[in-house]
């Protein structure tokens, strides 16, 4: 057992480490699900210049970027229908349009959490078969989506509190519930996109990157699954080899390829 | 609010309390799906005499209050449905699966209480015939208040939070937008609790953030638990 070289001690504050960081993860749910993007960053992530968050279409990093990326893109999203909403059913004028714009609920399975030799950090990775679901919306029609994502999440130690500082979201598929055969619509988005109206996986309008998409590929069934982020191993300290944000950046990698 | 400083064995008994309360959760998921609801409240809930009157179980339209209360609604009541239903024997073509994930659990600083919150994808099945079943979704928050009796972790006050059930196979997108409770076999089942009192209205995703996640806490208050006193439009019997 490779933690056995750690005292007593430390193996304690680990195992409390580990109990904390199933917390904040669940945290991020329970934020997501309100749609209440403010409350995630501001309180639960680091705000570290080297934080980031990926998804298919890309990586932000540094606080700047995915605030405006995921705060400030995210709340314009739930205004917009907001507005479009309400005319619809006016009962929605004055209540909060962020959770009323959906629910996106990624419930967490499967932790494999490791907390560093040193501490200081954690990585975790995590299933989420989660539910997308809304009642009052433009469509005049409730829905609920089915959405299965892997999650890659490095975790740091600030002040005593444990907190985010990077991400990755690993979509691998997603359709209504109990009504999509997740395999042939791919199967048709390759083969007849426009007669099925089939288009590419997107979360609509995509935010400003640094290090441009895609980052994962969703399930196909010309491709075999992608290990976009493989489980932690136990690790001494977060370092460039163990961390689900690489340090250099698109840019600099296409730089030394040349 | 500032965590208290532990000692190594004060932390790892804290640490210990927590993976206990989890698999209290994870035991009631397994008592539900048996159908021993009789059993899970002799095994599961609170057994002290003050705790056993003020136990309370949550859903959507209000709260049954006090483990007799519960007793009649959740095992009596339901065992007479059951006992209704087509099948040769008690609980023929029944199935209640309600796995909990995305735990967020806090214990108290003083090591009395705590409160979880998880989330459940879930399904239950009824037959209505000898030969066809209802089956259908739930999505669901279950937020649950510990009560340390003996050393052993309780269920204090629980509350189901239904965000919305679709019929198994069928298109959800075709139900009505506004679907009456009548409707709603959630809302059927649960009778007419003890407090009345929409607790969490669905039909606006989770604007309410009821049950709010739990957040670290010095000691039990009713004011901020899962009990209808911590629901934010509860009246008290006097105000009312």
């Amino acid at each position: 057992m490779r933690n056995k070289h750690l005292d007593l001690h430390q193996r304690i504050v680990n195992a409390a480490a580990s109990q904390e960081v199933e917390n904040v993860k669940a945290q991020h749910t329970y934020y997501h699900g309100r749609a209440d993007a403010y409350g995630e960053w501001h309180n639960i992530w680091s705000h570290d210049p080297w934080c980031s968050w990926g998804h298919i279409f890309g990586r932000m990093r540094g606080w700047d970027q995915i605030w405006a990326g995921s705060v400030t893109h995210y709340d314009n999203m739930a205004m917009e229908l907001q507005l479009k909403n309400q005319k619809i059913y006016p009962e929605l004028g004055g209540l909060d349009p962020r959770p009323l714009m959906e629910a996106s609920v990624h419930t967490l399975f499967t932790d494999v959490i490791e907390v560093a030799d040193d501490g200081k950090s954690a990585r975790g990775s995590f299933i989420t078969p989660g539910v997308i679901f809304c009642r009052l919306n433009r469509h005049q029609y409730p829905y609920c989506n089915v959405l299965w994502e892997r999650y890659g999440s490095d975790f740091v130690l600030e002040y005593g509190k444990w907190k985010y500082l990077h991400e990755q979201v690993c979509p691998d598929i997603m359709g209504k519930l109990d009504m999509t055969n997740f395999a042939h619509e791919d199967f048709e988005r390759l083969t007849a996109p426009q007669e099925k109206g089939i288009g590419p996986v997107t979360l609509g309008e995509d935010p400003d990157v640094t290090d441009p998409g895609p980052l994962h590929l969703p399930y196909s069934v010309i491709m075999p699954p992608q290990n976009t982020v493989p489980w932690p191993e136990p690790y001494r300290t977060l370092d460039n080899d163990n961390s689900y944000c690489p340090v250099k950046t698109f840019a600099e990698l296409q730089a030394e390829k040349g | 609010m500032k965590a208290p400083k532990y000692t190594d064995e004060e932390l790892i008994a804290r640490v210990w309390d927590v993976e206990e309360i989890k698999k209290v959760c994870a035991k009631r998921v397994y008592y539900v799906a048996n159908d021993w609801r009789k059993k899970e409240l002799e095994d599961l809930w609170v057994s002290g005499e003050a705790a056993k009157k003020t136990a309370s179980f949550g859903r959507n339209w209000g709260y049954y209050v006090g483990m007799d209360a519960i007793e009649d609604y959740y095992v009596n009541q339901h065992d007479k449905k059951i006992e209704a239903l087509p099948g040769k024997s008690h609980g023929d073509g029944c199935l209640f699966l309600h796995p909990a994930s995305t735990g967020l659990v806090y214990e108290a600083y003083d090591g009395k209480t705590a409160r979880g919150l998880w989330y459940c994808i879930s399904q239950e099945t009824l037959p209505v015939s000898e030969s066809e079943a209802d089956a259908r979704w739930y999505m669901e928050k279950l937020a649950i208040d510990f009560l340390k009796e003996d050393g052993k972790w309780k269920i204090w006050h629980l509350v189901i939070a239904t965000d919305l059930q679709s019929e198994a196979g069928q298109d959800y997108m075709k139900q009505k937008v506004y679907l009456p409770d009548e409707e709603n076999p959630a809302f059927v089942e649960f009778g007419t609790p003890t407090i009345p009192m929409l607790t969490h209205n669905a039909m606006y995703n989770w604007l309410d953030n009821y049950p709010a996640p739990p957040v670290p806490y010095r000691t039990f208050d009713e004011d901020n638990s899962y009990g209808p006193e911590g629901h934010p439009d509860y009246i008290a019997e006097e105000d009312r």
